[in-house]
């Protein structure tokens, strides 16, 4: 038990870094520019923004799924001699183990200017991941696939319905996360589905893609690209943006974890989100009573109530509740994923949650929760994921 | 996008004695020599003792519904044409602990494609049956028994 009872170091980590700069490109479907070229663009519009120069930059982080090479990206960029690069695994669950990492670098002193991006064109449906399943199946999901369970929709369509049986939620309630997320997009102009509207009859008409999740509870499939800035704290006071501190930084996985059909732990609705939350929380200046709002990784909407609950907003198995009396709505105790999300703004593997969480530190969102001094972003509670708290400086 | 099953390699050697235990209608899973836990999916070592011995285990193939899902299009080829599905993940008698993934299967061994099967509920009592689908592989599926529930 040394490991866990030397864990204080978070004084070394604690607002030690800062984002100063964030960037996007258009979202949309069929976009006609390679993935390198909208990871250039949305890198250029976040060093702008930062008031950086691309040769400032002397680390980059990036998902394990990003199909850009760093090389690629800095030679087309022109960044600066790359003093730490790393890759953060896991899909879904790696936006904020990305971002953590160049913190962890900058933060000990390794770097001093670092970038992370995600790229990503989806729209095709020879995109998807599981179509390029093959005839014989060699790692982990040899246990699952072969019987039929080959998205990750299918995935997680078996947890949800656990837990809905156990806890009594209905789809009437699971529907409250996809239409305030879709209200969340008509306020936010960059979002993929602004102009499109969502009834609740919508929602439950919708066909089922793998029962009991339905169309609506599924995330996009389009193409971007978002990036963030990142460099000491002590030194974004001279940029141009108001600095966002990386307040708290965790990565977790629970024993026995097994990657998407995590059915195999002693309990399986107690995800990787547990273990995250509480490692986040033990470095925090608050608690989750603190943080006014958040972006919850939302590939799928049932994901939304575990992560409410997994990070301490919600007693277990009231997440349902809490989403139908609006608590997650702009009116309510905690705003979730302002931007639109996953669900409605576009699916970056939750990169674009990243820059909203910045957003509302920074006071800009199109959908701004008042006087906001903790933001909580975090990624998949299906995976081996992340999460980071943000704070006003 | 393939046309044919997804199937397990069965070459490894940490998890062919399950397959080949499958191909004589067995579910077995491996159980520590050194402190007695049953793991699911088969690994190389005990992760409660280390212990790289183990045996297998023959296990009753009575279990519960813990949950299940049924996946409707887009699906791959070969799920397209049996569509509607089901799949259940089972939780074995002997240990609750011990989940195995598998399609609703009738008596007969076909899959079941009614869109409303009878019986089919969290809790709900099943047994194992295998269903050949390569000379090497048989995959467990799961058939609902006529006993009441015993609950999860």
């Amino acid at each position: 038990m040394l490991a866990r009872s030397a864990a204080s170091g978070s004084v070394m980590f604690k607002d030690q870094t800062a984002i100063v700069g964030i960037g996007q490109t258009r979202y949309g479907k069929a976009l006609p520019e390679s993935e390198l070229e909208l990871g250039c663009q949305a890198v250029l519009s976040a060093l702008e923004d930062a008031g950086l120069r691309a040769s400032d930059v002397d680390a980059v982080g990036c998902f394990t799924y990003e199909k850009t090479p760093e090389f690629e990206l800095a030679r087309n960029i022109g960044f600066g001699e790359l003093h730490f690069f790393a890759q953060s695994p896991y899909g879904g669950g790696a936006a904020c183990g990305a971002v953590g990492q160049v913190a962890l670098a900058i933060a000990a002193g390794i770097a001093n200017v670092g970038v992370v991006w995600r790229s990503r064109k989806r729209s095709g449906a020879d995109t998807r991941l599981w179509s390029g399943v093959e005839e014989r199946i060699s790692d982990h999901w040899k246990w699952s696939r072969p019987s039929g369970l080959v998205r990750p929709v299918d995935e997680v369509a078996m947890i949800a319905r656990r837990y809905m049986d156990e806890y009594k939620v209905t789809r009437e309630q699971l529907a409250e996360v996809a239409l305030a997320q879709r209200e969340y997009a008509n306020r936010n102009p960059a979002a993929f589905m602004h102009d499109r509207m969502l009834s609740t009859a919508q929602y439950l008409d919708a066909r089922m893609i793998s029962d009991p999740l339905c169309l609506y509870d599924n995330c996009l499939e389009t193409d971007g690209a978002v990036a963030v800035v990142l460099t000491r704290s002590d030194r974004a006071h001279e940029l141009r943006q108001k600095p966002v501190l990386v307040h708290a930084f965790s990565q977790g996985m629970t024993r026995e974890h097994q990657v998407m059909a995590d059915y195999h732990g002693a309990d399986p609705l107690r995800s990787s989100s547990y273990v995250t939350a509480a490692n986040l929380w033990r470095q925090a200046d608050c608690g989750p009573s603190g943080v006014s709002v958040a972006q919850f990784y939302d590939a799928f909407s049932p994901l939304v109530l575990f992560s409410l609950e997994a990070y301490g907003f919600c007693a277990r198995g009231t997440a349902g509740q809490f989403v139908a009396e609006g608590g997650t709505r702009l009116c309510g105790r905690l705003p979730v994923n302002t931007s639109g999300g996953s669900l409605s703004e576009v699916y970056l593997h939750g990169m674009n949650l990243v820059v909203e969480a910045v957003r509302q530190v920074r006071g800009t969102s199109t959908a701004q929760v008042s006087d906001v001094d903790f933001s909580l972003v975090t990624t998949c509670d299906s995976t081996p994921n992340g999460a980071l708290l943000l704070r006003r400086a | 996008m393939i046309d044919t099953l997804p199937l397990p390699s069965t070459e490894d050697l940490t998890d062919a004695p399950f397959w080949q235990a499958a191909l004589r209608s067995q579910l077995a899973i491996q159980r520590c020599d050194h402190c007695n836990r049953m793991r699911f999916p088969p690994r190389l070592r005990c992760s409660s003792c280390q212990s790289v011995q183990s045996h297998w285990h023959v296990l009753s193939g009575s279990a519960t519904v813990w949950s299940y899902a049924t996946p409707r299009r887009p699906l791959l080829p070969a799920f397209e044409k049996i569509a509607p599905y089901f799949v259940v993940l089972a939780q074995m008698d002997e240990d609750p602990l011990i989940r195995i993934v598998g399609n609703l299967a009738c008596e007969d061994g076909q899959l079941v494609t009614d869109l409303k099967p009878v019986g089919l509920k969290i809790g709900a009592p099943l047994r194992v049956c295998f269903r050949l689908c390569a000379p090497d592989v048989a995959l467990p599926c799961w058939i609902l028994t006529a006993t009441s529930p015993k609950g999860s």
